[in-house]
């Protein structure tokens, strides 16, 4: 599916066409370019390379960087046109000029050219092309457009992502170009069943994306559901993965997203042969896998590089970390404001002398230190980078120091809360999760005690439990088929079966 | 959106049928207690003295322990023992708060004239549990025990709760009973309940931190857990010393290591039990109840100086047989101290009847302790050393050997 916006154009004297506006919406299986042609009866491209010079620069309305030369061959006038910076200009001067101007043309273009070429007969969508990047040719009289893909901008390199770094695996990560990107995965699925699907988001910026799946392992009704969802979308830009993310899901306000992100092509690849469905966003090195499980936040890709006992162990310590991270500011003031008989005597009598001088409830406190740590967090991501490490250690430690010795906090509730915000980093994907419900369970330890933080839990456990994501329920990974891969890692040779609830045919992984 | 609905409103139900508010208490408002001594006036009024933890600004609170420095003691009195506890808050600037004390006492004349007010107040009021140490002090002023020194901790409380820890690992003369245990033995049919025993006495050990700072006193005061108070129905009824209590652990299994001596002219040897087991049969002949105590011990001598060589064999079971006469004569005498004076079974031999003869227990189990104080007794001992030491022949005597 996609959506061509057809400039506007007038013309004031010839009756031959007139002006049309409009919008197509079909489905289009590969190549976008034929759309127009058999769309649209009233585009065309003048004879005349004067009309086709004032024509182009009124689409563009005048726009500096857009570099229209109409230069003279032996045979006739031609015009290139093409955006200055997206463009190779060495192959440009090579591979078009050079033959029209050589002696030898002989008025065939096509055959003067020595590189791949589509032919346009619309000159709103060969002004579409060259958007995209590409040169748009035209010749006197042919009443055509070529397009020549000599697409060539500043990249960014092939670098390892800074917010996924891994001890051991592949160190590449994607890039904001779609093309690279789609490289990287095929790089790692060699199969020819590994299907790219096309499509272009967003009416101003037309951004691409892209669809992969491995065609006989995906589960059907995801891509269908995937589809249906994406063809609702009518927006003005796609600047991100994230609008998209966005704009499928179901649950807006639920702190549990049924989308998974990620920048490490392996993750994908291994995704992707589970039977999802991965888009790729042009723009962005965050690509969206669907459906997504709540246990893969805490899985990382070398859990699977690493040996199983390895592997399992630091999972087992991620969900000790998900579950301090979660609850141990709310379990521990319900337990010093409530139920004092359960903390050891020694270090009740700590307790006490450090609260007796502080003015606050103990409830208050750790409220007061979660903000403190997340306005640390919060400005830590937005310091340059010079600054940054002087005031983190700084700040930690002065804070958490000087609020003690001010008598504003206790010192058990500084180290606590300390505590918590370490282990919430274990887990980076579900931050938001944490953060609600960090403070859901403050609330409830501190208004009512342990019976709070016990119906907290029941109300949170039947939320996980009814999310859904794409139709499979997101604690799938507890069932019985998969719980080889879940909390702790069987070694690879028994996971022979995909997660049964994703990859409804082809399950059998090996034999 | 039906769904959403109904789902918070689920939510807003539970969390409203929670009414937990009421319980909420800050610790800096509270005054933990960490004993608790129950006690009666000469004119009959209830009077309570409660140890607090006083936390002081450099707390470590558990330093040398020699000083009180980091408790503080408040008397009150009052009709009843509620009474007089809720008189405590009129001298004292915060809640207190019972959750963590470690052990109440009991003194002599609130034993005499019975518990049992005081334990259906600890059992019925929801801000008493049941865990703390009972212990009777056997004194005539009680409330001296506070001015005692208390061993490496630092305050009485917590001096005798880990006091219970070590000593079940080295002697076996006194006894840790805890409040449930009272109650579940008084409720219990063929047996009556004990509780520990604890004397304050005056030093005659040399300390050589004598110059630390506590003492106001010119003598220095010891608290010594050491024996048994016996108990019929709620009412104490008399005492039992170091090496009763010894035996009384023995015979209700309640035994960990201990040594025993015996002497008999020039030679002393000492045994360690290492693990004794101890089976009661009772049988009923024509109205007579014979209690049968079988006792098996497994020992170890620590200390074999006699003329007897326990290199050998013969000599080992000459020792074994001494052992055995000596036990059964001092547990013979001990139950029969307690058929006479107490006229109370301590031991729980109802129990026993009652698991053993069903039907005749029916009989007589409404005056047991009549039938208990006219049973005969009769005591067998088993022993057998496994261990002896490092070295093999008694100490002089190897010399005599080395002399051949």
């Amino acid at each position: 599916m996609e959506v061509i916006r057809i400039f506007r154009f007038t013309k004031t004297n010839k009756t031959k066409q007139q002006a049309a506006e409009e919008k197509n919406d079909k489905a289009s299986q590969s190549d976008a370019q034929n759309a127009a042609d058999k769309n649209d009866e009233q585009a065309y491209v003048p004879s005349k390379i004067s009309e086709c010079e004032t024509l182009l620069k009124d689409i563009f309305c005048d726009s500096s960087d857009v570099i229209i030369e109409v230069f003279e061959t032996k045979k006739k006038k031609a015009m290139i046109a093409y955006i200055d910076g997206l463009s190779n200009k060495d192959l440009i001067d090579r591979d078009i000029i050079a033959p029209l101007k050589s002696a030898d043309f002989k008025g065939d273009i096509f055959s003067a050219l020595n590189t791949h070429f589509v032919i346009k007969d619309d000159i709103s969508a060969s002004a579409f092309e060259m958007v995209k990047g590409n040169v748009a040719i035209f010749y006197e009289k042919s009443e055509q457009a070529i397009i020549v893909d000599f697409k060539q901008w500043d990249k960014r390199s092939v670098e390892l992502p800074d917010s996924e770094t891994v001890t051991r695996g592949p160190k590449e990560g994607f890039t904001e170009n779609i093309r690279t990107n789609t490289a990287l995965i095929r790089r790692k699925i060699r199969n020819p069943r590994l299907v790219f699907e096309n499509l272009t988001l967003g009416r101003q910026t037309n951004t691409s994306i892209s669809l992969i799946y491995v065609k006989g392992i995906v589960n059907k009704e995801v891509l269908k559901d995937l589809k249906a969802r994406l063809s609702k979308i009518d927006v003005d830009s796609i600047l991100e993965s994230g609008f998209i993310e966005q704009y499928i899901e179901k649950n807006t306000f639920s702190p549990i997203s049924g989308i998974g992100v990620t920048q490490k092509p392996d993750i994908v690849a291994a995704r992707i042969l589970e039977g999802r469905v991965a888009v790729l966003c042009d723009g962005t090195p965050h690509v969206l896998t669907m459906p997504e499980l709540f246990l893969e936040n805490l899985h990382s890709s070398e859990d699977y590089y690493n040996r199983t006992l390895q592997s399992t162990m630091i999972r087992m310590l991620r969900v000790i970390g998900l579950f301090i991270g979660v609850l141990l500011p709310g379990l521990s003031v319900a337990i010093i404001t409530f139920n004092q008989e359960m903390i050891p005597a020694s270090f009740l009598t700590h307790l006490i002398t450090s609260t007796q001088k502080t003015p606050l409830p103990s409830a208050a406190e750790a409220f007061f230190l979660i903000l403190m740590f997340e306005l640390l967090r919060e400005s830590g991501t937005r310091l340059p980078r010079a600054v940054g490490s002087a005031i983190t250690i700084v700040g930690s430690l002065i804070i958490g120091d000087s609020a003690v010795s001010a008598g504003i906090v206790g010192a058990p509730m500084v180290i606590i809360i300390a505590l918590t915000a370490v282990s919430s980093f274990i887990v980076p994907n579900l931050t938001e999760f944490i953060f609600i419900y960090r403070l859901f369970f403050l609330f409830l330890g501190a208004t009512m005690g342990l019976l709070g933080i016990g119906s907290g839990m029941i109300i949170m456990l039947t939320q996980l439990i009814s999310t859904e994501s794409f139709g499979i329920p997101i604690l799938s990974s507890f069932s019985k088929n998969e719980m080889k891969d879940g909390v702790a890692r069987f070694p690879l040779w028994s996971m022979k079966y995909r997660p049964a609830s994703i990859a409804k045919d082809n399950v059998k992984r090996m034999k | 959106m039906r769904k959403k609905l109904i789902l918070i409103l689920e939510c807003i139900l539970i969390l409203a049928l929670l009414t937990g508010c009421w319980s909420r208490n800050e610790p800096k408002n509270m005054a933990m207690i960490n004993s608790v001594l129950y006690n009666i006036t000469d004119n009959g009024n209830s009077q309570v003295m409660v140890e607090i933890m006083h936390p002081t600004a450099e707390t470590g609170g558990k330093g040398n322990g020699s000083e009180n420095v980091s408790a503080l003691t408040l008397i009150s009195e009052g009709q009843t023992m509620p009474e007089a506890i809720r008189n405590e808050s009129k001298i004292i600037d915060k809640e207190l708060f019972g959750g963590l004390n470690q052990a109440r006492l009991f003194s002599e004349k609130l034993c005499n004239k019975g518990l049992g007010p005081v334990l259906d107040y600890l059992s019925r009021d929801h801000l008493t549990d049941e865990t703390p140490l009972m212990v009777v002090v056997q004194d005539d002023d009680p409330k001296r025990i506070y001015t005692c020194m208390t061993g490496l901790s630092d305050m009485v409380g917590n001096y005798l709760s880990s006091l219970s820890e070590t000593q079940k690992k080295s002697t076996c003369e006194a006894v840790f009973v805890t409040c449930l245990q009272f109650i579940k033995d008084y409720y219990t049919d063929g047996k009556q309940p004990v509780m520990g025993l604890v004397k304050i006495v005056a030093s005659d050990n040399y300390s050589p931190e004598k110059n630390q700072t506590s003492t106001n006193e010119s003598e220095e005061l010891y608290i010594k857990y050491e024996g048994l108070a016996a108990f019929k129905g709620d009412k104490l009824v008399g005492y039992l010393n170091g090496i009763e209590t010894r035996d009384y652990n023995i015979i209700t299994n309640n035994y960990s290591i201990a040594f025993i001596p015996i002497l008999r002219g020039n030679d002393s040897i000492t045994f360690k039990n290492l693990k004794s087991n101890s089976r009661i049969k009772i049988n009923v002949h024509d109205e007579q109840v014979e209690i049968d105590v079988n006792i098996k011990a497994v020992l170890s001598i620590i200390q074999g100086y006699s003329s007897i060589d326990i290199s050998k064999k013969e000599g080992i079971k000459k020792v074994e047989q001494a052992f055995n006469n000596h036990l059964e004569s001092e547990i013979a005498k001990t139950i029969e101290k307690t058929q006479r004076e107490f006229k109370s079974d301590i031991f729980g031999f109802g129990c026993f009847f009652h698991a053993q003869q069903p039907q005749e227990w029916k009989k007589i189990k409404d005056n047991w302790d009549d039938v208990f104080t006219k049973a005969t007794i009769s005591v067998t001992v088993e022993s057998s050393v496994i261990m002896e030491g490092e070295i093999k022949i008694p100490f002089t005597m190897e010399k005599q050997v080395n002399d051949k």
